[in-house]
Parts: structure tokens; sequence; C-alpha cells
């Protein structure tokens, strides 16, 4: 009843002619954004983010979530007609939805990926809605310890989102920490690292960072080589999927949205995992595996609903823990904290509004990404006319008024810089950087939560044993550790068939 | 070369500010000082980077570096924001966008006088527009008043 009752708070925050307008315009940027290949979700989330600035709280995340779900929707678009995926999860829809397209089929294609992005989307906002006030519940007796505890495993699970070498993540994580100290710290008044520079008394901004790292770095690789490429479809026909498209979709979606929802709960797993797992799964049931590879509708549907199944899924714990499990989550997080919004287990109870709101604009953002995705998918074909040379200047524009914005410091401005350039270094020796802003991000909290624990403990460290959901959670944090090395802090693995895609 | 050049200011990097966070103290009356947390990061750090150094498994395998017409174009993208960065504070966000927008799409993508003239105003307007007004953020304005 709780979980109908806030929704219903929800959609009286959300129905307003201003929120439902961002809600389609963050909706609108997003397929934009993800339609277009070199700016994927994450680099949009940060390059976007200063526009929800000057709006309030709740009209600026539902813009964000918007373009978030948006982007993620718009990623098959540019899979199925170009074989570039708009973003990583759409990785493996190029390999059926490309060749259904060189067949002829692409309307087909782009049909099942929006109505199987559509029906995911909607089921996981569902299961979103009903298991979320579960975890609220148990948020209220939240403390410091707690929260020491639960940065703690969010920090064991960012172990699980590393991509590449280990040693490199882990690097990352401390690197995080340890810029994250920068400035002065709240509970002693000591200055950390500022060099008696008033620039760094506040620390590094996090936007600066974010969009450096994950905007201007995205954009060097970009323009380091600007190829063109052949569009496939003229025009598009015969977007509503056939009966025989929905006889052979409809299982493969069910099961892409059950797995996406699952797995986008767990650390780690977010929408890319997502996709792989549920293309093999297909593969995996079918009657005739020998069709994947060659034009299959159902390796469409499944990995493009499982995909947007794992965002909904995604949203739990980082909206109720305040946990992110993916990089785009991650800054997801990031940006409600500069909202001044902080997400974790009594950001329910704190900002219903929020909250719900959030949840509810999902519902209607799907419905509102089906209609873009759908009649208008002829302006975005028309888009991908667009050259990326003429993009970036744009892009880069957005990135320095953004970055500006947040403190009106050109301070600022050299810290995107730098952070640009190390991001760039930083991919070409294949450093994975979302474990770096995860850290960035939580360190501060684990501080100041570790601090107030101690403060209010007799025992010392002992406290975090001593409550039950603390010493649960560190129990967790254990076993995950545990489980890592066991398997050799080998890094995630995303399955063999994304080499394909890349040859 | 690079990739050892980053481990080692990972090492030095981790190293500097272990020492750093010693001298500003590790605990105190109520348990961790301001130190304790980048003392350990710092460490952290700095093992990471001798990790690094010392094994060759994390090292990348044939990287691949842009070329020529790449880093210029990578170089034209780093001159023009710290053009803008260095400008703003005298010239105004939009005198500075629009050199900027020059600098970007003359030297990086050698587009002519006229369409970067045309492309340069029109964006820096729209942003202008954009940020400047519809979202009413305070935009620096240079000496000509915008």
């Amino acid at each position: 009843m709780e979980a109908i009752s806030g929704l219903i708070t929800g959609f009286g925050v959300i129905l307003t002619p201003s929120n439902i307008m961002l809600c389609l315009l963050g909706s609108f940027v997003g397929t934009m954004i993800g339609v277009l290949p070199g700016i994927g979700p994450l680099a949009a989330l940060a390059l976007l983010l200063p526009v929800t600035f000057s709006l309030p709280p709740v009209a600026g995340v539902v813009m964000l979530a918007a373009i978030f779900y948006g982007a993620m929707y718009g990623g098959s678009t540019t899979s199925i007609l170009l074989n570039i995926p708009g973003e990583a999860a759409s990785v493996v829809t190029c390999r059926d939805g490309y060749q259904m397209a060189r067949q002829g089929r692409a309307g087909a294609a782009l049909g099942v990926a929006a109505f199987g992005s559509f029906v995911a989307g909607t089921l996981s906002v569902i299961a979103l809605t009903f298991f979320a006030p579960i975890l609220g519940v148990i948020a209220l007796r939240f403390g410091p310890p707690e929260n020491v505890a639960l940065m703690v495993l969010g920090l064991v699970c960012t172990l699980y989102m590393i991509s590449g070498s280990t040693l490199k993540g882990l690097t990352m994580i401390a690197l995080g920490v340890l810029l994250a100290m920068i400035g002065t710290d709240v509970v002693s008044g000591n200055e950390r690292f500022t060099f008696g520079s008033i620039n760094l008394s506040a620390g590094l901004d996090l936007l600066a960072i974010v969009i450096g790292l994950f905007g201007v770095s995205e954009i060097l690789a970009n323009v380091e080589k600007i190829s063109k490429n052949t569009l496939l479809a003229e025009k598009i026909k015969g977007l509503f999927p056939t009966k025989e498209d929905w006889k052979a979709s409809i299982g493969p979606m069910l099961r892409g949205s059950g797995l996406g929802f699952l797995l986008g709960l767990v650390p780690g797993g977010g929408p890319i995992t997502a996709s792989f797992i549920s293309y093999a799964v297909e593969q995996k049931v079918a009657k005739d595996p020998s069709r994947f590879g060659k034009g299959a509708i159902e390796g469409v549907a499944g990995p493009e609903s499982a995909n947007n199944a794992a965002v909904g899924g995604g949203m739990i714990p980082v909206l109720s823990l305040g946990i992110p499990g993916t990089p785009v989550t991650a800054l997801l997080l990031g940006a409600l904290v500069i909202q001044g919004i902080q997400p974790g287990p009594l950001f329910m109870q704190q900002r219903p509004d929020l909250f719900w709101g959030i949840v509810a604009s999902m519902y209607i953002g799907n419905v509102f990404l089906l209609i873009l995705n759908l009649p208008l998918v002829g302006l975005w074909v028309q888009l991908l006319r667009v050259p990326y040379r003429v993009l970036f200047p744009i892009v880069l524009m957005l990135s320095v008024v953004g970055t500006y914005s947040s403190n009106k410091n050109v301070f600022d401005l050299w810290v995107m810089l730098a952070f640009g350039v190390a991001g760039y270094v930083l991919r070409k020796l294949e450093y994975d950087l979302a474990p770096f802003l995860i850290a960035f991000v939580l360190a501060p909290l684990l501080e100041q939560s570790l601090r107030q624990s101690l403060v209010m403990s007799p025992d010392g460290i002992m406290i975090m044993l001593q409550r039950p959901i603390a010493a649960t959670l560190i129990v967790i944090s254990f076993v995950l550790v545990a489980l890592m090395i066991r398997r050799g802090l080998k890094p995630r693995e995303t399955g063999g068939v994304i080499n394909e895609v890349h040859q | 070369m690079i990739e050892r050049l980053v481990n080692l200011t990972w090492v030095l990097v981790g190293a500097a500010a272990a020492v750093l966070s010693w001298r500003i103290g590790l605990t105190g009356p109520y348990g961790p000082d301001s130190g304790l947390f980048p003392f350990v990061a710092g460490i952290l750090v700095c093992l990471g980077g001798v990790g690094l150094l010392l094994t060759k498994g994390h090292a990348v395998n044939g990287l691949e570096w842009p070329d020529r017409a790449g880093w210029r174009r990578i170089g034209g993208v780093l001159a023009g924001l710290a053009f803008m960065a260095a400008s703003i504070p005298y010239l105004g966000f939009a005198a500075a966008g629009v050199i900027t927008m020059l600098i970007l799409l003359r030297t990086v993508e050698q587009s002519s006088w006229v369409s970067s003239i045309l492309l340069a105003v029109i964006s820096v307007a729209a942003t202008l527009g954009l940020f400047g007004y519809l979202l009413d953020l305070q935009l620096p304005r240079g000496p000509w008043g915008f």
C-alpha cells in the first residue's frame, strides 16, 4: 500500500506542465545523444548536468533521469543502422540488428528494440515501485555506524564493477579517495593538500572532474580519429512488429526484462552485462541457434529489453542505499549530491516527493520514449548525417559553460582541462575511470560517518559489530572481498561476443 | 614508456600524500584525525603504482596513439579550451567563446572562414540564449557589456 500511496505522491509531483515538459525534453535530448555515436549516456549526463542546475531539485533530477534512459533507448538506432553502438550496452544489438537492416528489415529491428525497451522499462519501474519501500523500512534504522558499513560495502561493490586490470581499478579507487580529501576537513578545520590556495580550500569540484574525465576525454578520443560512417537505411518502413515478430519477440522481451532487472540490482551488473547475458540466454534457448548473428529478431528483442530493465534495477541501490552499481548511476549519484540531495537510506523518508517523483517520471518517460522512438525515427536517421566535427565544438562549449556555472570560478575550467587530459591518457592505458568517481563521491561520507561513529562509541571500532545491520553489511563486504580473492581478483567479463562485435 | 611514467606518478603522488598526511596527524582524542584517510589512500596509491611498475601483466598490449593529424586535432581542442579558460575573465564568455570556436573549427577541422564564423557565432549565441537567458545563469561579461 505504501508503494501505491507513494506513487500517487510521485504522480502529484510530476504531473505539472513544467515537469512533464522537462521529462519530455530530457527523453528527447537523451535519445538524441544515445543516437549519436561517440557520445554515450555517461558523457551526456556529465555534459548536460549543468543545464539542470537552475532547476528545482525535482525537475532537475527528473530531467537527468530522462536523459539517462533516453540515451539507453537511443543507443540501439546506430547499432541497427550503422553497426556502431550509440552506447556500450547496445554493442550486442549490432550483431543481429545490423544484419536485419541489411536484409531490409531495419524497421522491424527498430520497432522491436523500441517495444522491447518500453515493455522492459515499464516492468522494471513497476518492480522498483514495490521493491524500494521494503528497503526504505530497513533504512529507518540507519545511523552513522550503518552508514560506514554501507559505504564500505559500496566501495567493495566497486571492485566488482572494475573492467580491465583489477590493480589499475584499485589504484583508481585509492586515488579517488585521496583527491576527495583535498580541501578543508569539516570536522577539525584542518586544511589538507591545499598548499595555501583558496581555490582548493573547498576541494576539487565534482562537476569539473566529471565533465573533464568523462566529457572532455571522450571528445579527445573521438577527434583523434574522425571517420565517415555509411548509413544503411534511407527510408525506414514497417516499424510496428508483425504478428510473427511479436510471437518471436515476446519471450525474449520478458526474459530480458527479468534478467536485466535482477542484474541491474547487482553491483557491476548493469545494462552492459545484462544485454550480453540476455543474448547468450536467447541463443541457448533458441531452437536454431545458428540463426543468431544473421538477423535473428530474438537477438535484438532480448538484449534491448535487458539493458533497459537494468536501468530500473540499477536505480534501486542508488536511490535506496546510495550505492551506485554502474558508472552511469555513479554519475547520477554525483548529480544528486551536487543538487544538495544525499541519496541513501533516509532519502525515501526525507524526500518522498523527490524519490516518488523520479519513479513516476520513469513511467511517463517510458511512454514518451516509445512515442519519440517510433514516429520520430526519421529525425534520428537525419541526425546521424550531422558530422561529428560540427557537433564537438558545440559540446565543448557546453562543457565550459557547465563547469563554470557551478562555482563561477575559472579555476574549475583548468581542473576540467587537467582531468580531460588525464582521462584521455588513462583511457588509453585501459584504466576504468568509474571506480575513481565512486570513491570520490563516497569517501567524504565514509570518513565523516566513521568519525561520528567513533565519537558515539565507548568501544571504538567494535561498534561496527555491535549493531546488527552494520555487522551484517560488514560481513557481506568481507564475503564479497573473499569471493573476489577466490576468483583471483580477476576483472569483470562481459563475454566473448563483445570482441566479435568490435571486429 | 608513458605507462611507466604514469605508474611512477602514482608512486610519487601516493608517497608525497602519505608524508603530508602524516604531518597533519593520523589520530586524535576520538579516533581518526584529518590525516588518517588521506594517509591510507596515499599508501594505497603508492602501492598500486609499485605493483603496476613491477608486474608486466597489467601493461596495455599494442597501445595505439593517434597519427599526426589526430595529434593536431587533439592539440587544437586543448589549445582552444586553454585559451577559453585563460581569456574568459578578460574577454567575457561571448567573445572568448567565438574565438575558441574559430580556433577549433579553423585549426582542428580546417573549415572555411565563412562557415567557421557562422557556426561559431550561432553556437555561442545559442549557448548564451539557453544558459544566460532561459536558465538565468550568470555568465561572465567582457568590457563591452556582453
